[in-house]
């Protein structure tokens, strides 16, 4: 289905980028208050990658890279498969409960 | 009187009796059968070098007894364990039946037990008594590390032998929480009970999100509320883009990405806390700088 041109010139959407998704419990959640951080590692090698998102529906996938002290997404994927999860690259390495 | 009355009378008696029987609820017969499932396997696997490869040790199931009708504890060359449970008033057994003893001594000895038929008549040598010992000892090991690890309690082992049941401070009336397994297809004689007070039932920690009686807002309801897993998207930012930008879009574009001053944590499309944002080559870190209301503003 393709979207009439004048329609798609005239509508806009909101584009998210989600760095990562992390899953703690809601105790844990609650805990998290102003200044406390969490520190998140990456397998060596890798380059940090976000999803865009639009309405809570992943449209894709970019490599993030540092330029200039400006964060820079390069698309890499488009329309990935909804159950690809870049946040598997990333390891908690300091929890906020601790 | 007559036996028509008195068997009435024993009727009545029973009848009594029954409704005395102690209750367990779905929730808690659950999680008892779960643990008691793991035993077993890990019995199994203490036990692997004796076993047939078909004939793991199966949990059978809970049930209860009267300690007059558990009257297999005293029979032939059986073999059982009266243990207590560290400060509390719980005690039982763990008893093998004959038939496993007698496959055990056998097996020991680099023997081959024959099929299904391994019995004997005369009772175990003291070699044959010290090796069956340690077996027991290693069967009441792994129930001890189950039950601590369940947060049952801690299992200590009053004494182990034949010939036990006086030990055990129950009347024949007193219903005990009875855990059969056995080794093979049923009915099979190499079997493993544990027979106990049923307030072992009681030791078993609530599962807290299934606890009856608690009004809501109580605090067993809170601290299972608490422990409910929420899934948590770190977004960097986010921007309004004309839907024809979105539909040209192909690998290769790049763009400039927010900062990272002005991210925040998200659950369920809803805006949950500000954070920062810095990201480095091997990782990055996350801090909070405060609560965010229902339209995303600090």
């Amino acid at each position: 289905m393709t979207v009439n041109p004048e329609i798609a010139k005239t509508i806009r959407v909101q584009l998210s980028a989600v760095l990562f998704r992390l899953r703690m419990p809601a105790a844990t959640l609650a805990e998290f208050g102003a200044g406390k951080r969490l520190e998140v590692d990456l397998a060596p090698g890798q380059a940090p990658i976000v999803r865009l998102m639009v309405g809570g529906n992943l449209v894709a996938l970019a490599a993030v890279t540092e330029r200039d002290d400006q964060l820079v997404a390069r698309v890499i994927r488009v329309n990935p498969d909804p159950a690809e999860n870049p946040s598997d690259q990333w390891n908690l390495v300091a929890d906020p409960a601790e | 009187m007559n036996s028509q009355v008195k068997a009435m009378g024993d009727e009545a008696i029973r009848r009594g009796r029954d409704s005395w029987l102690p209750v367990i609820r779905p929730e808690r017969r659950s999680v008892l059968e779960r643990i008691h499932a793991q035993v077993a396997a890990e019995w199994s696997r203490a036990l692997s070098g004796h076993l047939r490869q078909d004939g793991q040790i199966q949990f059978d199931g809970l049930g209860f007894e009267t300690f007059g009708a558990n009257s297999e504890a005293d029979i032939g060359n059986s073999l059982a364990a009266v243990f207590v449970i560290d400060g509390t008033t719980v005690g039982g057994l763990l008893r093998i039946s004959a038939e496993l003893a007698a496959w055990l001594a056998e097996t020991q000895f680099g023997l081959t037990a024959s099929s299904g038929q391994a019995s004997r008549s005369t009772p175990f040598t003291r070699l044959e008594m010290a090796l069956l010992q340690e077996q027991m000892r290693v069967l009441l090991e792994r129930l001890g590390a189950a039950y601590d690890a369940a947060g049952i309690g801690h299992l200590a082992v009053a004494r182990s032998g034949q010939r036990l049941k006086h030990m055990l401070r129950f009347t024949p009336d007193s219903h005990l929480a009875v855990f059969r397994f056995r080794i093979g297809d049923a009915p099979s004689p190499y079997t493993i009970t544990i027979a106990a007070h049923p307030d072992l039932i009681n030791l078993v920690p609530e599962p807290a999100a299934l606890a009856y009686g608690d009004a809501a807002g109580s605090p067993r309801i809170a601290a299972a509320a608490a422990e409910v897993p929420v899934e948590v998207d770190v977004v960097l930012g986010t921007w309004s883009v004309p839907l024809e930008d979105l539909t040209r879009l192909k690998p290769g574009e790049s763009f400039i990405l927010p900062g990272g001053e002005d991210a925040w944590l998200e659950a369920g499309a809803v805006k949950l806390k500000r954070v920062q944002v810095k990201l480095g080559t091997r990782g990055g870190v996350i801090e909070t700088l405060g609560s965010m209301d229902h339209d995303g503003k600090s």
